[in-house]
Parts: structure tokens; sequence; C-alpha cells
């Protein structure tokens, strides 16, 4: 398989500054990252809020500067570009966002919307632009003359296909789906997750897909990354990681799942882990999962554990697992 | 079996601009003693609504009717304002879905819970600040004492769940309800906060009203299930009645479009095609017929009938028996 992007020990710390601009602590959100994305596939990134995952997103496609490591992408590293040669890669590089209400501006037309970063990376005529417009709402399911409606005629599943819209017209080869369907209904999320596959099949685009409902993720993704406190824990196939989970941060996601399935669901007198997420300021010494883990051992207390490869490729950050 | 909560034919609708908007139609709905209730519809199925019409909390412009609504033998449309408030957050306590903006960022999380206590009871603040710490060690707080001394932004968001729930709790309802109390919670959070719930609701003798959106959470929880859509009850059911053997095409489609953990990958989700409708669009027909497989002319008429199927189980559907018509296609 071959790896559309390759990410390198990525660190993104975010530095409290007091008014004299000295350092007044430091929130590592990615602290020392590594995986790959293979082209064509969609890569699984999950986690609870605060863990960094929608920050390590960001960061992989340059909303936000890196701190220190490698994002190589087809081979090049996109972490030590300048700033004003970015624009090659953003044409490539695109995004969705979790909510449709504040993501699409009020004040423009679906058109304009859409019609954006078509003029940012591209120089096209206006009938170009339209019939570009018009076939890719098309594609996301919307009618071409839906064009010259406002975004709030819409409602929160056709607005998110109208952001996905955006995010396809300037054919990127890789797309961040930043929580795309957390603000959406459950009837709805099924429709957008339909689109999104189709539109992968058809085009060939490679997804990173963070968010924090298993179960979609586990539908969508052919590799799945559980981040906890800055750090990937643990990298496998969908089906391992959801089926058979190594690490016991995952484990214990996997078992917080409320599950509809008769014999599957969720026992709260067993399947409950206690304690809250640390806050990132202020991480824990040793391995961040110890003081919430029921296996933690003296050495999790003082040694942090690296990801581990084994021999199927599934990748572990644990002693015990 | 008794029951402690009886809606009898309840509507509810917002006039606005000499316009009026029925949300809620004709609701019947019944809390059992010692029984968990999950309401569950998308976001304007009117739930909230319907909760919110019990507690008198909804807006001025809006207008409630029913044939009664009765509170543990009593009914509530007939009371006098002060005899109302006398039941509400005593005998009926509410939890909300954000916990951040039901707390007030300027006080204490221990004057927060005195004021409740000494609202109800009639005690000295001292009494009232050692049955606090009571009440947050009760709802899985550690070191209450330290923490009655912090403010809600020095809590995580299940602390302050934790925290709100305490605050229902001290003056023993009789029922809680709560409206989304773990929607904006991480799964193991949740799952935490969900625990806390079941372990009061037998402990404590409370009833429970859980709404939700979330099918998985009710599975875990509740004992009775109403599935709420476009303003009326489309189905209700024993919680095994309503998700192993649904009888409504809208839940039996909701239920479909969720992923379950042995649907191979890749195969398509079966979603339910168009978007939900705006109460001002519905007339006195079914809601879903615009979206349902099933729908026919007799759909758009009024007075849709109620299929029971057992002395727990009913629908409101014109198609009285789909899986025959579903075998036969």
């Amino acid at each position: 398989m071959e790896k559309l992007i390759e990410v390198k020990n990525l660190k993104k710390h975010f530095y409290k500054k007091n008014f004299w601009g000295q350092n007044q602590g430091v929130t590592k959100a990615v602290d020392g990252v590594t995986f790959d994305i293979n082209k064509g596939e969609t890569f699984g990134l999950v986690g609870e809020s605060g863990c960094g995952k929608s920050t390590l997103g960001r960061t992989l496609i340059r909303m936000y500067e890196p701190t220190s490591g490698k994002i190589m992408y087809e081979g090049e590293d996109i972490a030590a570009i300048k700033k004003n040669k970015l624009n090659k890669f953003h044409k490539k590089m695109q995004i969705i966002f979790q909510d449709p209400y504040s993501s699409l501006d009020p004040h423009l037309t679906v058109r304009d919307i859409i019609a954006e970063p078509i003029s940012v990376y591209e120089k096209l005529s206006d009938t170009e632009i339209d019939l570009r417009i018009a076939e890719l709402l098309k594609k996301v399911g919307l009618k071409s003359d839906d064009m010259n409606k406002y975004s709030y005629e819409f409602s929160g599943g056709q607005r998110q296909r109208i952001g996905i819209a955006r995010a396809l017209s300037v054919n990127p080869q890789f797309v961040l789906c930043d929580e795309p369907i957390s603000a959406l209904d459950v009837s709805i999320q099924a429709q957008v997750i339909n689109v999104l596959e189709e539109l992968q099949e058809e085009l060939g685009l490679t997804y990173l897909f963070v968010a924090h409902d298993l179960n979609m993720v586990h539908h969508i993704s052919e590799k799945i990354g559980v981040m906890y406190l800055g750090k990937i824990v643990e990298i496998g196939d969908s089906d391992d990681i959801y089926f058979n989970p190594k690490h016991p941060y995952t484990k214990a996601l996997i078992n917080a799942i409320p599950r509809i399935e008769q014999e599957r669901v969720l026992k709260l007198d067993r399947d409950v882990i206690q304690g809250d997420i640390p806050s990132p300021l202020n991480v824990p010494k040793g391995c961040r999962f110890h003081p919430r883990c029921p296996y933690a051992t003296e050495r999790c207390r003082c040694e942090e554990p690296e990801l581990r490869i084994d021999a199927d490729g599934h990748q572990v950050a644990c002693f015990e697992a | 079996m008794e029951k402690l909560l009886e809606i009898k034919n309840m509507s509810v609708s917002f006039e606005k601009d000499k316009k009026t908007t029925k949300i809620v139609r004709n609701i019947n709905l019944s809390v059992n003693r010692g029984e968990i209730l999950a309401i569950v519809g998308e976001s304007g199925s009117g739930k909230s609504v319907t909760v919110k019409s019990l507690m008198s909390l909804l807006p001025e412009y809006a207008h409630v009717e029913a044939d009664g609504v009765y509170f543990d033998g009593r009914d509530i449309m007939e009371m006098s304002p002060a005899d109302k408030r006398k039941i509400y957050g005593k005998d009926i306590s509410m939890i909300f879905q954000d916990p951040m903006t039901a707390l007030n960022p300027l006080k204490k999380i221990g004057s927060h819970l005195i004021e409740v206590i000494k609202r109800h009871q009639k005690i000295s603040t001292r009494e009232a600040k050692i049955l606090a710490v009571k009440m947050l060690q009760e709802v899985g707080i550690a070191a209450p004492e330290e923490r009655m001394k912090q403010y809600p932004h020095e809590f995580s968001g299940g602390m302050r769940q934790r925290v709100l729930i305490a605050m229902a709790l001290c003056s023993h309802p009789k029922l809680l309800i709560a409206d989304e109390p773990t929607t904006a919670l991480d799964v193991t959070i949740q799952a935490q906060i969900l625990k806390l719930l079941k372990t009061l609701h037998k402990k404590e003798d409370m009833d429970i009203i859980l709404i939700t959106h979330d099918l998985g959470v009710v599975a875990s929880v509740a004992d009775r299930i109403a599935v709420m859509y476009g303003g009326r009850i489309m189905e209700q059911g024993t919680k095994e009645e309503i998700l192993y053997d649904p009888k409504h095409p809208y839940t039996k489609a909701l239920l479909k479009a969720i992923p379950k953990s042995d649907t191979a990958r890749g195969t398509k989700l079966e979603a339910i095609a168009g978007s939900i409708p705006s109460f001002a669009d519905l007339g006195e027909g079914c809601p879903f017929a615009d979206r349902c497989e099933h729908a026919s002319v007799r759909c758009k008429n009024a007075n849709i009938g109620r299929n029971i199927f057992s002395e727990t189980h009913s629908s409101s559907c014109v198609l009285k028996e789909i899986e025959k018509i579903e075998q036969g296609a």
C-alpha cells in the first residue's frame, strides 16, 4: 500500500504567555506522534475531548504551525515549507468542519461559498466555476439550482453536504474530516457517511476521520489510531481495534460505547472505567493513562511506554499488553 | 402497576405573531413507579417541550392543553401556581444537557447546594453544609469538603453533571427528569453518569424520565421507551419491544441507520432519506409520511389510529400489519 502521509514525531505545544511574553506554562496538545496514512484509505482518529485529536488533524494540514517533527506528504516535508509556499499543499489538503452552522458564512450564497476556494487556487472563468459547482452539488446529493440559495435555507445535513462540496471544489487528494457528523441527528448521520464513502470511491480520496463515535469510526475507517493526552496509544486495523483492543484505554473506550445489540448492551455494573481525563497542562508522569488504569504497575508510574509494533502491524504503547 | 405520572392527551402549541404552531400533539404517556422511562427522538421531535411543559418551563407564548396531567394522583393542570411551586424542584427535579450553563460561574459549588437545600428544608446553614458534603459524596465526588469551596470552572464536565445531580437529589424527588444528561460528555464519562443515575434510581427510590437521542444509552438504562417524532409519540413499549421487535416504520428505520458492530465495514448504511420536518410544515397526518417507504394516501389523513400489540406496546401508524406486508413484498 502506497503511503500518502507519514507523520514523524509531530509535536504541537501551546504556550501560555504573560504580558511580557514570558512563558507561564505549556499545553502539550500533540506530544510526539508517529503514524502513516495510506493512499485512498480512511484513517480514523479517536479519543475523548481534550486528547488532542483535532489539534493533530489541524497541525497535519498546517492550519496550526507544528512545534517540531515531520509531516511527509508524498515524500516532501510539509512541516518545513515556508508559509508563502503552502498554497500548493493546501490545494491538495482540505477540511470539513464539525459545525455546519458556524462554518458556512450566512451572508454568502452557496455558489459564493463553494467558489471561494476555487478562486484562491485556480484561475477559472465564472461560467467554468458555475459548471464545476453544479457538478459538485449533484455529487453531494443537492440540486444545481441550490447554488443561488443561502446556507440558512438548508437543514443541518444539507449544510454539511455544502461543506463537503466546498472541500472538494479544488479537487484535493486528502480531506481532513473533523467530527463531520457529531452535530447531526442520527437519521442524518448515515446520509452524510454514505456521501463521504461514495465520493472516496469515485475520486480516490484519502480521509483522516477525526471523531469520538467509535461505532461510526469503525464503520468508515480502514485503520484506527487511539489518542490519549497528546499521544497515540494504539494503532491498528479497524476491526482489530474494535474487536480485539490491546491497550487498557482502548478497551475502556470500546467497552463504554452504548450499544443496542442485545448481547452487547453496555453493562453499567462492570464496564465502567473510573476517573476523568487529566488536564493536558498537567500530564501524569510515566504512562499517561496510569492513574485511571486498572492494570497499572510500578513501572507504569515512572517509565513512559513507547509504541511497539507486533507481527501483524498492530501498534500498542503499553508494557502489559 | 401504579402510576407516578400520567399525561392524558396533552398538546402544546406556540403562538407567535398571531400564528399558532402545534408542537406536541395528543400525547399519552405515563411513568410507572420504580421505572426509568426513556423518551427518544431527534432534534425537533418535541421531546424537550413535552417535559418542559410538565415543569411549566415553557415560554409565555406556549399554550398547553390536556385532559389531565396526574402526578402522584393530583392533576398538575388544576393546581394553583403556589401549589405547583411546591412540587417543582422538590417532588420533581430536572437536570439538563449542558452542566456549565446550568451552574452560576460566580458562585462556589457549596453555595449552589446550600441554596437548594435551604429552599426545601428549614435548617441552619451549618446543617445544610453538612448535608451538602454528604450529597457530593453520594454522587461520587472525591474530597467533597475541598470541592465545596471551588468554582464550577474548576470542575470537569462529568463532575459538573454530578454536582447538578446532587442538587437535584437534595430534595429527595420522586421523579427526576434528565434532559440529555450525557450528550455533552465523553463515552467513558457518560458511562459513569449513567451508572450513577441507575444506582440512585434504586437507592433513592426515584423514578426517572430520561430524554435522549442515543438509542445505545437507552438500551443500557431504560425500562420503557417512547419514540417521538414531529411532536407525536410514534411508538411506545418496553425496552425489549422497541429495540428488538420494533413495529413502527420510523423506529425500524432509525435502528437500521445506526452501524452495528457486526455490520461488515464498507457496507452502505441504510440512511433515512430526506430531512426532519419543521413543526410549521406539519399537518394532521403522520409526520413521518414524507420519509416513509410504506407511506400511502391514508397517512396524510387525520386520526391515525393506535395499534396495540401488547399491554405495553403500541404504535401509531395506518399500517397495522407492516410485518406481513414486508414479508409479502
